[in-house]
């Protein structure tokens, strides 16, 4: 018998939407539809699944809000998601109060929205979903409580490894590391047991932290998304001093109790590295990792200020908000020459939203952004200038970038142990003399803080 | 609790939304029920309908008269001072609703409610009017 695919009905979403989503969840059946005034009078019958709504167009003659209140109204119990591209009139609180389950910003959320909907699809048995998690984060003496998959890239599926039951030995671990295996995978109905395995872990070796890791995390993500879509909705409308006052409190607070509270905690700088790379990756967790990376390594080397080169490094690519979703979504070797200029651009887009939003950033920050890509070696973007004439915490921030994205556990690439990315950054620096990414001398010491701190740890 | 007989008169200048505040109150047992897109409409049909309503289920924002506007003309006309008058707002004006109150509504309902959440309102608003009488 043909499985019945679940039905998600979609409303008004725009196009580039719809296509990044059809390849992103084959496992539903998308029934893609215009708004109209018939999807408001009752339920269909079978209820879809879900519904995502795009922002309606005039002729609807009605507000995004009376859309969100009507289809609440009538579905009361399947998620309801908003989903725009249109950043200028997004609310995320707003849009959740008239009852909308959640609400997505593209490209920005892209990651947090399929996310959601995996989880979705994975509470209704509908859909098996992996997540990545670090073997360094399964010690070997305990019982797991969830079972431990391995993924096949050749032909992309999920072998189990180990079972709920199983204590994972030494030799066993050691000899996934001896195949350099850092990651493995545990679905996500299980997550909890493994969010409860880990926490329990950190507990029993004593770990200051008093909530756990996940909820840290958690915390994190949401304060940073939330300051996000501060900081992009609603322009022009009350871009004042004042606002833009607000937005910057938000921010410290953000950097004062996620970033820097990471940096002054008693552990030590090596473990403060490795307590940020270990947690399972996020969608908004790049921009706090690389901006708490940013601060230590900025600690850790004496130069420039933690705290503005923590604010820059926060900041640093919410200018992606305003690339279009089909270039966002693309890699860089997708990307034809000219989508890679527009890609480049989200730089100056990062500097600009901030200047429009008035926000009371230092102008050291407005030029770490600015300078953030630029290369060692004169051939990076916007301006390439060569090394010697830009800022050093730009190449704090730039190494930081590149250390987040080496670790980090997502789908789709392979994510490295901590010390191994930091080695990796040093050979692509030190491979060619026509390929010089970040200023050896600086990146040297950056290492040199791994070594030391991996020798005391 | 409010009869299922009682005659409801519903105002909301959107279409959608007074089907879907309709269908609720069908639900919930009630079959007399009178639709009105504005509040200049409603007031008419209020004082012209024998015999009269039982509850009226006002929307807040409508362009023109508000439901605050028609709250204000329904309840200085002293043959409906004690007319049921429930208001439907969003979130957003949740903080008017003081206005409301010193203007004399019975209940507020915020949007988006399930027929559960409105049964309680009403069920509020026959006590506020009538459960006091009754002891």
């Amino acid at each position: 018998m043909e499985k019945v695919l679940p039905q998600i009905l979609s409303l008004g979403v725009d196009p580039a939407v719809m296509e990044f989503l059809s390849k992103e969840i084959p496992t539903c059946k998308m029934d893609v539809q215009p708004y109209d005034l018939k999807y408001f009078e009752a339920a269909l019958t079978p209820s879809p699944v879900a519904i995502f709504c795009g922002l309606p167009k005039a002729e609807l003659e009605m507000q995004v809000a009376e859309v969100a209140q009507a289809l609440r109204m009538i579905y009361n119990s399947i998620p309801i998601y908003f989903v725009s591209i249109e950043r200028t009139s997004f609310n995320r609180k707003q849009l959740q109060k008239n009852g909308f389950t959640d609400a997505f910003l593209m490209p920005s959320d892209q990651s947090v929205f399929i996310e959601t909907i995996q989880k979705m699809l994975s509470a209704l048995g509908e859909l098996k979903v992996y997540r990545s998690v670090r073997l360094m984060d399964i010690p070997s003496e305990n019982v797991l409580g969830f079972d431990l998959y391995l993924h096949m890239p050749a032909n992309n599926k999920y072998v189990k490894y180990a079972s709920s039951t199983d204590v994972l030995s030494e030799k066993r671990l050691e000899r996934l590391h001896s195949y350099e295996i850092a990651t493995a995978s545990v679905s996500e109905d299980q997550m909890k047991q493994f969010y409860d395995f880990t926490a329990a872990q950190l507990s029993r070796l004593g770990s200051s932290n008093k909530i756990s890791e996940t909820q840290k995390k958690e915390l994190r993500e949401n304060a940073v998304r939330d300051l996000f879509t501060g900081i992009f909705g609603e322009a022009g409308k009350d871009d004042t001093i004042d606002k833009g006052r607000a937005v910057m409190n938000d921010c410290q607070e953000v950097i004062k109790s996620y970033i820097l509270n990471e940096s002054e905690s008693k552990n030590t700088w090596f473990d403060k590295i490795m307590n940020v790379a270990s947690a399972a990756g996020g969608a908004y967790n790049h921009a706090s990792n690389v901006s708490t990376y940013a601060a230590l390594f900025s600690i850790g080397l004496g130069i420039g200020k933690p705290d503005e080169i923590a604010l820059a490094a926060l900041l640093h690519d919410i200018g992606m908000a305003d690339i279009p979703l089909e270039i966002a979504v693309k890699s860089e070797r997708e990307r034809t020459p000219e989508e890679t200029k527009a890609y480049q651009r989200h730089v100056m887009l990062s500097v600009n939203m901030l200047k429009e939003k008035k926000l009371m950033v230092p102008e050291n920050v407005f030029k770490i952004i600015a300078q953030h890509h630029e290369r060692f070696d004169g051939k990076g973007y916007p301006d390439a200038i060569p090394g010697h004439r830009f800022m050093k915490e730009a190449q704090i921030l730039a190494i930081a970038d590149q250390f987040d994205y080496l670790t980090k556990v997502q789908a789709g690439k392979p994510a490295m142990m901590p010390m191994a990315a930091m080695e990796e950054i040093l050979r692509r620096n030190s491979a060619s003399k026509d390929e010089v990414f970040y200023d050896p001398q600086l990146l040297l010491q950056i290492s040199n803080l791994f070594h030391v701190g991996k020798k005391a740890a | 609790m409010f009869a299922p007989n009682t005659k409801i008169l519903v105002v909301d200048d959107m279409l959608t939304m007074r089907k879907l505040v309709i269908k609720i109150c069908k639900e919930l047992g009630f079959s007399d029920i009178v639709e009105a897109s504005d509040g200049a409409k409603a007031f008419e049909l209020i004082s012209s309908t024998q015999p009269g309503f039982g509850l009226v289920i006002s929307d807040w924002n409508m362009p023109q008269c508000t439901g605050l506007d028609l709250l204000k003309r329904v309840r200085v006309d002293s043959r409906f001072s004690q007319l049921p008058f429930l208001m439907v707002t969003a979130e957003a004006e949740q903080h008017q609703i003081m206005e409301a109150v010193k203007a004399g509504v019975s209940g507020y309902v915020i949007k988006p409610f399930t027929g559960d959440q409105l049964k309680e309102k009403l069920t509020g608003v026959y006590q506020k009017h009538f459960a006091q009488k009754a002891s």
